[in-house]
């Protein structure tokens, strides 16, 4: 699926949260969206995934605009705890993805397996989520969101409520759900490693409200491994890139 | 400026919507008398309630019956309040008291309150002294619960350093556990006012000699119907205000713990 | 495994008998709690033996009495004398009708408040007002509507409940974690499916406090209805003992309406720890 995002921008009440966005993400892309903190990124995400009404311009998907959550879109969120519902089994939890399409039960059965097998859970499916760890719940907060057999995937900073180690394992399981499910992923994240890491384009924002400072390629080589990749010079060439940009003061120059 | 009016409007809102929900029921009422299908004798029209408010309001009778049940009321409440404050700092202090204390009053307290109407007639007759009684036994454990949960809630780092600075028993009563315990004691008893109600009216109705809740019997049985919704509507006006009063008093009781 | 849960010799060589022993504490906690109680209970029988009064008989006499009026020998009757089994099912159904209806109503109405500020702002002087009448204030006017019958004391119990869950539903309902209502939209979940899985379980806590308090407040007001305007039920056995003189027998139906209350209480913190079992998290 392709997003096509027109002069989008956003303000609360007085304060302007995003200034006109535009850009276009292609079918099977990897795009970050990288900025310092309350710059706007998360709001752009939650503009893409219609659960804000944007305030001008629009976002289309294929050609159509979204006004509300479009179906084909899956939205995975930061706080796992507050995004799982934690009355519910694990399988419960997914089967909800589903509810809207209504799919046959053996295929909704089997999606979920699909799902939890792809995520690394399959044995999960009974247990609550509190049952789980934490970078446990957030592989069920993925495994929902591919129940749903989405062609785009949102991500809004997924793996900043999990520690270093489960934060590398869970960045390789999006690349590897990438190649398996081929959708179109936008990662929201603070973390310019991450984003240089894992994305094919990383778009920079300027500090609130937000622009688009740098629409950057990462030519970086696939497939992407924790210790290779970061290991090459052209990672550090781009990483520094992005860090300065982001770090840079407010000066109103654009590149 | 703007702010201003803005926050008048945003506060005139829920307001005037308010009213228009009571508007609504009084039309639902006023509609449904009109169509008929309940009879006249037993639910009169909004209008004759109206006009049977000032015959009730007038009615010095019916005024004393106010003021009884008001004082039986505020007796009780008071009554209960001090004595479950005072009782819940002597439990809440000693752990090893306090919970099998707490065990004890709530299994003597499953029996409801108003079974116990008739015993506290045999007790105490039909004067005031019969509706307190109940009153109190129905909330005292209520405000006793809440002061012995605000007092275990009292912050433990506090606790250290009272010992710490050997501030002798009446000290951290006084200066530490009572004020940490006062927004919880609030809320029991703001609770405990609803219910005090409830038991003294219940009381009345069962056999006291005056009160509210005997005066809308005494209306419905000499078939003043419309005087006997007056009254209701009365007794459910005052209670509100009181309710909001209390809840008002308790937020700011809460809010001075909080600065302070 | 129940054997060695007792403690015992083996309790210090395996392991997670740390763990057992100290489930059995807890269990036992309780029953550690009620001494003072018992303490009390003791006082009560010497008081009364010291000092006879016909209103207050002594509570081995109550006990006594207790035994003998509401239980049988005869099996048929699951052990229950007859004087239960006329008086406690007509109580509890009454109870169960009266509740029943005020829970559907509440939980409905608390709903529709929860979900829409607006609505809110228009019921909210209405209910206050509601909830400021105490019910028995209506009862005689219930009697105007009914007459004396079942129906009034089903009326009573639902309408000094109902206002009470409606409240606490729309408390919990409106104070939903946000989070969980933007996942549900982003899973584009229609409507029953967002009331019955998100908001309902949400809502819950508070809901189950609404449903305990208004259960407690269904007892007083059935125990009243009864004492006032019917012909059977625990509330009527309770005023014609008084009316008779049967001092020892009002007492023991004191006892049974305390121990109902009791067990009814018990069942109510059973469903909610079933239901509620997810909160225990972290």
């Amino acid at each position: 699926m392709e997003i096509t995002i027109e002069r989008l921008a956003k303000r609360y009440g007085d304060r302007p949260a995003l200034d006109p966005i535009s850009a276009r993400i292609g079918q099977g892309e990897f795009v970050a969206v990288v900025g310092p903190s309350g710059c706007g990124k998360s709001t752009l995400l939650m503009l893409l995934a219609g659960l804000l009404p944007a305030g001008e311009g629009r976002v289309l998907l294929d050609e159509v605009p979204v006004d509300g959550p479009p179906a084909g879109v899956s939205v995975v969120f930061q706080d796992y705890a507050r995004s799982l519902f934690p009355w519910l089994t694990v399988r419960r939890n997914l089967a909800l993805a589903a509810v809207a399409e209504r799919p046959a039960r053996a295929e909704l059965e089997h999606r979920i397996d699909r799902a939890l097998r792809s995520v690394g859970l399959p044995d999960t499916a009974a247990r609550f989520p509190w049952q789980l760890s934490g970078g446990q719940q957030q592989r069920v907060a993925i495994a929902r969101a591919l129940v749903a057999e989405p062609r785009v995937l949102l991500m809004d900073e997924p793996f900043a409520a999990v520690d270093a180690q489960t934060r590398a394992d869970l960045q390789d399981l999006v690349l590897r759900l990438r190649e398996e499910y081929g959708v179109t992923i936008v990662l929201v994240t603070h973390d310019v490693d991450e984003s240089v890491y894992l994305a094919d384009r990383v778009l920079v924002l300027s500090p609130a409200p937000g622009r688009v400072l740098r629409d950057l390629v990462v030519d970086l080589p696939a497939p992407r491994g924790q210790l290779v990749t970061k290991a090459l010079p052209r990672f550090a060439e781009l990483r520094a890139e992005v860090f300065r940009l982001v770090m840079r003061p407010v000066d109103g120059a654009a590149p | 400026m703007t702010s201003t009016v803005e926050r008048m409007r945003a506060a005139a809102a829920p307001a005037a919507l308010g009213i228009a929900g009571v508007a609504l029921v009084v039309a639902a009422w006023a509609a449904l008398v009109a169509s008929g299908l309940v009879a006249e004798r037993s639910l009169p029209s909004p209008l004759a309630v109206a006009a049977a408010l000032p015959v009730v309001l007038g009615d010095p009778a019916f005024l004393a019956a106010l003021a009884d049940t008001g004082a039986a009321w505020l007796g009780a409440l008071a009554l209960a309040s001090s004595a479950a404050v005072l009782l819940g700092l002597m439990l809440g202090s000693a752990p090893w008291i306090a919970r099998p204390a707490l065990v004890a009053v709530s299994a003597l307290r499953s029996i409801p309150s108003t079974a116990l109407i008739p015993l506290a007639i045999l007790l105490f007759g039909l004067g005031a002294a019969m509706k307190v009684s109940v009153a109190v036994y129905a909330v005292l454990p209520i405000v006793l619960i809440n002061t012995i949960a605000g007092i275990a809630g009292t912050e433990p780092l506090r606790m250290a350093a009272a010992r710490s600075m050997r501030w002798p028993w009446w000290r951290r009563w006084l200066q530490l556990q009572l004020p940490s315990a006062v927004p919880s004691i609030v809320t029991g008893v703001r609770v405990a006012a609803g219910i005090a109600l409830v038991v003294v009216v219940s009381a009345e109705l069962l056999g006291a000699r005056s009160g509210a809740g005997l005066a809308v019997v005494q209306y419905q049985q000499a078939l003043r119907i419309d005087a006997a919704y007056a009254t209701v509507t009365v007794i459910g006006v005052l209670g509100a205000l009181l309710y909001a009063g209390l809840a008002l008093a308790e937020r700011r009781t809460i809010e001075r713990m909080r600065i302070g | 495994m129940a054997e060695r849960g007792r403690g015992g010799p083996a309790s210090t060589v395996e392991p997670g008998t740390a763990e057992r022993a100290g489930r059995l504490r807890r269990a036992l906690r309780p029953l550690a709690s009620l001494w003072l109680l018992a303490a009390l209970l003791l006082v009560w029988e010497l008081a009364a033996r010291a000092d006879p009064s016909p209103f207050l008989p002594p509570f081995s006499v109550v006990a006594a009495r207790f035994g003998e009026d509401w239980f049988a020998p005869a099996p048929g009757t699951l052990l229950l004398s007859e004087r239960f089994l006329d008086a406690v099912p007509v109580s509890l159904s009454r109870l169960a009708r009266g509740w029943a209806l005020a829970a559907v109503l509440g939980i409905a109405i608390g709903v529709l408040l929860g979900r829409s500020r607006a609505a809110r702002a228009l019921a909210s002087p209405v209910i206050r007002f509601w909830m400021s009448v105490p019910g028995v204030a209506v009862l005689p006017i219930a009697l105007q509507f009914f007459g004396v019958s079942d129906a009034v004391s089903v009326f009573l119990i639902a309408f000094g409940s109902v206002w009470i869950i409606a409240t606490h539903t729309a408390d919990g309902v409106a104070g939903v974690d946000p989070g969980w209502l933007r996942t549900a939209r982003s899973l584009r979940l229609p409507r029953g499916a967002l009331l019955l899985r998100v908001v309902l379980p949400a809502a819950a806590p508070s809901i189950l406090a609404g449903l305990r308090v208004s259960l407690g407040f269904g007892l007083v007001l059935m125990i009243v209805a009864e004492l006032y305007a019917t012909t059977a039920g625990l509330g009527h056995d309770i005023a014609l003992y008084q009316q008779t003189f049967r001092y020892p027998e009002m007492w023991s139906a004191f006892l049974l309406v305390a121990l109902l209350g009791i067990a009814l209480n018990g069942a109510v913190d059973l469903v909610e720890r079933r239901v509620l079992r997810w909160r225990r998290r972290g």
